[in-house]
């Protein structure tokens, strides 16, 4: 091979990997992203059934019911609107009333949100960002100081 | 008076960074010996005064001195005393410290160490070092400083996040740091050739250890984190692809490009300009990832919480650092001849392909890290990442990696034999054909994908075996031979055929438990059996216990197997008592076909109680995995050639070393 | 002194060993060239006895042979042209400026920030030599440390509860006085002054938002014993919070009308009541005074309290002590009610300053020197806080 040939070898073979990057890139993020809303933002933007996003507030006092088995109704609240969540599986530590939680997962055709996964915070007095924003917004403020504190 | 000693040491430390800054580089460039060798003394004074004000710190945790502000709310009396001393790397301003501190400790090991290392060259890398610590120490001063006092004390602690008070975790940062850190040294060689101009194999060869030992220390410090993760957080995985994992996770794979790359600059002067930019951006990643976990862009559990100030501090400190390093890179780019030539089919061009895979794979789980952060910046929309996305991208590209891995080390120099390489690992190909073959005939649940996944690994491990099987002529040659060639293989021979077997062994690991993870949700009444994997767990109920610091309920769960009891497991809930935080401590029963892993969950009615069911096969394989290829790197770092003695004048002349304070 | 004359050893110490290499005759180092060409010899052996070993055909060898040697020629053609360089240039003599550099990087910038940053004033106060401290002289924090490490060894008894939280309110760690107050309950029984104790600080560690766990301990609290005025306040606080202002205000109005004027709590729940009635636009009861002028008083509130739970640390020491402060100024210039008097001698002691609590008491005596129920009273405070 000349010396003009391996380097188009070399080459056509970094365009060729870094195509198929691009392209596994493209694919997957159009795929994977998820969206946090909270719940005014559901009902705002008028969210489509079966979409997967992140659903984080509070969760409302007295609303958490468990049945016989493993799954656990409670709603999602941000003080203006409120959506009920189902979900079947070991729920965070800290998870309980009145306390901030990211769901994910998707809305059901009846308004009711099937949660796959529910993250709360290893810190009692942590709200995660996203849902104090969210909480903000809707004038609810809420003190504590987990600023100072590393998680 | 211990913590202001601490503090004046830490204050002095500076002023001996700020020296060690200025007067190498300038004494390089004026040819002066004295100066040059000031950045050995000063790297030395600096290790020590650190070392000094970390000891003062950790006396203050140990003896719970509540006037520091920093002990105040990062620590408790009621603790018990291994958490007092992890408790100084636990938080935000002690975790920098210690990061500063290995900083420092590199720097004086290149001083001590680095007797074979031209007097400019090593007086320009310690001059870089001490530019970083500068930096740091500044931003710990100015925002972060561990030694503020609390006047008047209080008389308790705010204590440590619970979830942090395991020995897994306690010692994994200071791995970790060892590892992000060990990243300045390589960058600081590749500033200060940029700076002198001699980019040469010779620079490889010097860098190369230090690459090494960083990327070992890198390596268990993500396998610690990660095996963390796996029996603390209860979610029953081991990698989650959470940006502070991804943080680890982006140098790690930036300086495993690097090692494989200096070795072609190495051997062949050939990529030097592309291995030069690897070390800029293998530290930069790291300064990345000091950036996002400290500054709250990120929101993970690891993280520390923050404040705005911090973030802009070091995104300063980062926009010096890698613009200052780049900046000289293109200055000197064009004066970089290029070296050896190779043909495609080459040990050099199975190198450039493992670089192109390994470094398209870090670009993309970078853009997976950092993608909401910019769609937010610019459009305000809160969006996710999650592992779908890093699956579909980072796996495809490691496939062609693993296939191409054996190949690499058999290929010669400058032009290879493709066919007869891949003669030599028939055996190899064979092995792995029949084990595919087996898994798919054994194993009939499961993606499709997965037995082949599976051969994978196989073919990684049968390959290095047949590395060193092939240079020890095994089965061509008198055992006699066979074992003295064995004798005489190169360690490094070995670290990389060791370090290959690590990654196939993570491999099986890593498809068996994602392939065929089996788990189970349940609502769980006491004296009810569930299976699980041919287990059989009978729940006995719940009870509650005391600890040193914390309440806990505890579950039994009868495991048996075949009718015979094989072990008990007590997964359960704890409530620690300062601060007032529940976490989950898994029940695990580990055996070499697979983790049996039980969570606790909330109680129920009638003494039921939601139990979450996992069986990860495989699952050892990955931490067994990645403690062969810290091996593997070892090897590598013990061999003679990595260690080149000093010119033969200098062993002549003592006194001209470095001076041995 | 001590201290500093360590801080001049330290310094000293790091300024030798940074100038240890000016100190030494500067020799002639090796050239910058032959470490390079030590690395190319022992690549050249390497190849050697890679051939030797078989790894490598001798063709293969000789080809590598040849490229190493030949990099081994171009250092060598550059090691000795430089030599000739550096050999004009001055070598191991102290520049000036470089030995300025230093003085002004080490004492100088070192010494610079430790004045900013340093506290040399404040000792060490590691806690096992605090508690060892002997019984006077003692700050209330080290009594709390002690009871609660002998509550940590028996955490089922109640009476050394009881004895803490109330401690904790003062101390306002309310999340751990309505631990405290809530083992109080399930230990020694339940009463409503208890109810309303673990209600209100369930409130206040909630920065004052009252959840449901505390609105039912108050409502039992109210239900057992009407006259608990605390409780009755936070229950229509609750209401407030969920949105029913008219009820709230009802239920404060009603307070106001049961209770006297001259009674603490009085201006406090007026002022409040006046807030809600003008924010929500409704008319103000005509039947309830206002409060006098200058009559509220300006001792920390409950809710400066809670905001003050929800700072920093700093932040919240500095709120408190002009809180405390601006309460002294007061008293001292227009005098005051015992009950304030008797809140500034607690403020004192809770900062941990002693003294100004035993100032603080005395003109308090002096300022009730004729009315012997204030004094009997203060006698007792005193007494409480060890003073």
């Amino acid at each position: 091979m000349t010396r003009k040939q391996r380097r188009s070898v070399l080459i056509g073979t970094c365009l060729a990997v870094l195509g198929l990057a691009v392209a596994l890139v493209l694919f997957s993020l159009e795929d994977s992203i998820v969206f946090f809303y909270s719940p005014s933002d559901v009902v705002e933007k008028n969210i489509k059934p079966g979409q997967r996003f992140r659903l984080g507030g509070l969760v409302e006092e007295g609303s958490v019911k468990r049945g016989e088995s493993a799954t656990v109704q409670f709603s999602v609240t941000d003080t203006a609107k409120t959506i009920p969540v189902r979900y079947t599986g070991v729920l965070p530590d800290l998870f309980g009333e009145g306390q901030g939680v990211i769901t994910e997962g998707t809305l059901g055709s009846d308004g009711l949100f099937i949660a796959e996964s529910v993250l709360a915070k290893h810190d009692e007095n942590y709200m995660p960002p996203e849902v104090a924003e969210a909480l903000e917004r809707q004038g609810v403020r809420r003190g504590g100081d987990s600023a100072d504190k590393p998680n | 008076m211990i913590a202001e000693i601490g503090h004046f040491s830490l204050l002095l430390a500076l002023g001996v960074a700020l020296a060690q800054m200025i007067l190498p580089i300038w004494g390089a460039q004026r040819g002066n010996q004295a100066l040059m060798r000031m950045g050995s003394s000063a790297a030395q004074a600096q290790f020590v005064l650190l070392l000094i004000a970390f000891s003062a710190l950790t006396v203050a945790y140990v003896t719970s001195d509540f006037s520091l502000l920093n002990v105040v709310q990062n620590s408790h009396s009621a603790k018990p005393m291994l958490y007092k001393v992890s408790g100084v790397w636990g938080n935000h301003e002690g975790s920098l410290l210690l990061w500063v501190l290995i900083l420092a400790l590199f720097g004086c090991a290149v001083a001590v160490f680095g007797r074979n290392l031209p007097p400019d060259l090593k007086a320009n890398v310690l001059g870089v070092q001490g530019s970083i610590s500068v930096a740091f120490l500044l931003f710990m001063i100015m925002t972060s400083n561990p030694f503020i006092r609390a006047d008047p004390a209080p008389f308790e602690g705010r204590g440590l996040n619970p979830i942090l008070q395991d020995p897994a975790l306690s010692f994994h940062p200071p791995f970790l740091y060892l590892g992000y850190v060990g990243f300045s040294v390589a960058f600081s060689f590749a500033v200060a050739a940029l700076i002198t101009g001699r980019i040469d194999p010779a620079w490889a060869r010097w860098v190369r250890p230090w690459t090494l030992m960083a990327w070992m220390f890198l390596t268990l410090g993500i396998s610690m984190g990660s095996w963390w993760a796996y029996y603390e957080l209860g979610w029953g995985g081991w990698w989650f692809w959470d940006p502070v994992e991804n943080a680890s996770f982006m140098p790690w794979l930036s300086g495993t490009a690097l090692l494989h790359s200096a070795l072609v600059m190495e051997k062949r002067d050939s990529l030097k300009i592309w291995t030069i930019l690897l070390a800029i951006l293998t530290f930069s990643l790291s300064l990345m990832g000091a950036f996002l976990v400290r500054s709250g862009v990120l929101t993970s559990v690891h993280s520390f919480a923050t404040d705005p100030a911090r973030g802009v501090f070091i995104l300063g400190i980062m926009v010096i650092f890698i613009g200052g390093a780049l900046a000289l890179f293109a200055h000197r780019a064009q004066m970089l001849r290029q070296g050896g030539i190779f043909a495609p089919v080459s040990r050099e061009g199975s190198l450039v392909l493992n670089n192109l895979l390994i470094t398209t794979s870090c670009a993309a789980v970078f853009i997976g890290t950092l993608y909401p952060l910019a769609l937010e910046a610019v459009t305000g929309d809160k969006i996710s990442v999650g592992p779908p996305f890093f699956n579909a991208t980072f796996g495809p590209l490691m496939i062609p990696l693993l296939i191409a891995m054996p190949f690499g080390p058999f290929l010669a120099w400058k032009r290879g034999d493709i066919l007869g390489v891949a003669q030599r690992l028939s055996v190899a190909a064979v092995v792995t054909a029949l084990v595919v073959i087996a898994v798919y005939a054994y194993l009939a649940r499961g993606p499709w994908l997965a037995p082949l996944a599976l051969g994978m690994g196989i073919w990684v491990i049968a390959g290095a075996l047949s590395e060193v099987a092939f240079r020890a002529k095994m089965f061509r040659a008198p055992w006699e031979e066979v074992f003295r060639r064995l004798r005489n293989l190169p360690r490094a021979a070995y670290g990389t055929a060791v370090a290959h077997l690590g990654v196939g062994v993570m491999v099986l690991g890593v498809v068996a438990t994602t392939a065929w993870q089996s788990e189970k949700i349940l609502a769980v009444k006491p004296g009810e059996t569930v299976n699980i994997a041919g287990y059989d767990l009978r729940f006995g109920g719940v009870a509650p216990s005391q600890g040193p610091n914390y309440r806990e309920q505890i579950g039994v769960l009868i495991v048996k197997r075949g009718g015979e009891e094989i072990t008990r497991l007590h997964p359960s809930k704890r409530l620690y008592d300062a601060p007032k935080t529940a976490t989950t401590e898994a029940g695990i029963y580990a055996s070499w076909g697979g983790d049996l892993y039980v969570v606790l969950g909330d109680e129920l009615k009638e003494g039921a109680f939601t139990l979450r069911f996992y069986f990860n096969p495989l699952v050892r394989f990955i931490w067994i995995g990645t403690l062969i290829m810290f091996f593997g790197g070892f090897l590598s770092l013990s061999d003679r050639r990595l260690r080149v003695g000093a010119p033969k004048r200098a062993r002549a002349a003592p006194a001209n070393a470095a001076p041995a304070e | 002194m001590v201290l500093w004359t360590i801080f001049v050893i330290l310094t000293a110490a790091t300024l030798a060993a940074v100038l240890w290499p000016f100190l030494r005759t500067g020799k002639q180092d090796i050239e910058a060239a032959e470490y390079d060409a030590a690395v190319f010899k022992d690549q050249l052996d390497e190849v050697d006895a890679e051939e030797a070993r078989g790894v490598i055909s001798a063709s293969e060898a000789e080809a590598a042979r040849t490229e190493v040697s030949r990099r081994l020629l171009a250092v060598a053609g550059a090691g000795n042209s430089t030599n000739s360089e550096s050999a004009d240039k001055p070598d191991g003599k102290i520049p000036g400026l470089a030995l300025v550099c230093v003085f002004v990087c080490i004492p100088i910038v070192s010494g610079a920030l430790y004045l900013v940053y340093g506290s040399p004033n404040i000792p060490d106060r590691p806690l096992a030599a605090r508690l060892s401290q002997s019984a006077d002289g003692q700050e209330v924090g080290s009594l709390v440390a002690r009871v609660e490490a002998r509550l940590r060894q028996s955490p089922e008894d109640g009476r050394g509860w009881e004895v803490l939280a109330p401690v904790y309110m003062r101390q306002q760690r309310f999340a751990d006085a309505a631990e405290a107050f809530g083992k109080v309950l399930r230990l020694l029984g339940e009463t409503p002054r208890r109810f309303a104790d673990f209600g209100i600080a369930t409130v206040l560690a909630k920065d004052g938002v009252v959840g449901e766990t505390a609105r039912k301990a108050l409502q039992k609290a109210v239900n057992g014993d009407p006259q608990l005025v605390e409780a009755h306040y936070w229950l229509a606080v609750a209401k407030e919070q969920d949105g029913r202002f008219q009820e709230a205000v009802n239920d404060w109005r009603a307070l106001l009308k049961r209770g006297n004027a001259d009674a603490p709590w009085w201006p406090m729940v007026k002022q409040r009541l006046a807030e809600l009635e003008q924010r929500e636009g409704i008319k103000p009861d005509e039947e309830i005074a206002p409060a006098p002028a200058g009559e509220t008083p300006k001792g920390p509130t409950r809710d400066d309290i809670a905001a003050a739970d929800g700072m920093n640390p700093s932040d919240r020491s500095v709120m408190i002590e002009q809180m405390v402060s601006g309460l002294a100024e007061r008293l001292k210039n227009d005098g005051g009610k015992i009950d304030e008097w008797t809140q500034l001698v607690r403020s004192y002691t809770v900062l941990g300053d002693k003294q100004a609590a035993r100032k603080a008491l005395g003109n308090a005596r002096q300022a009730f020197a004729e009315n012997p129920g204030a004094l009997a009273s203060l006698g007792k405070l005193a007494d409480q806080l060890g003073l």
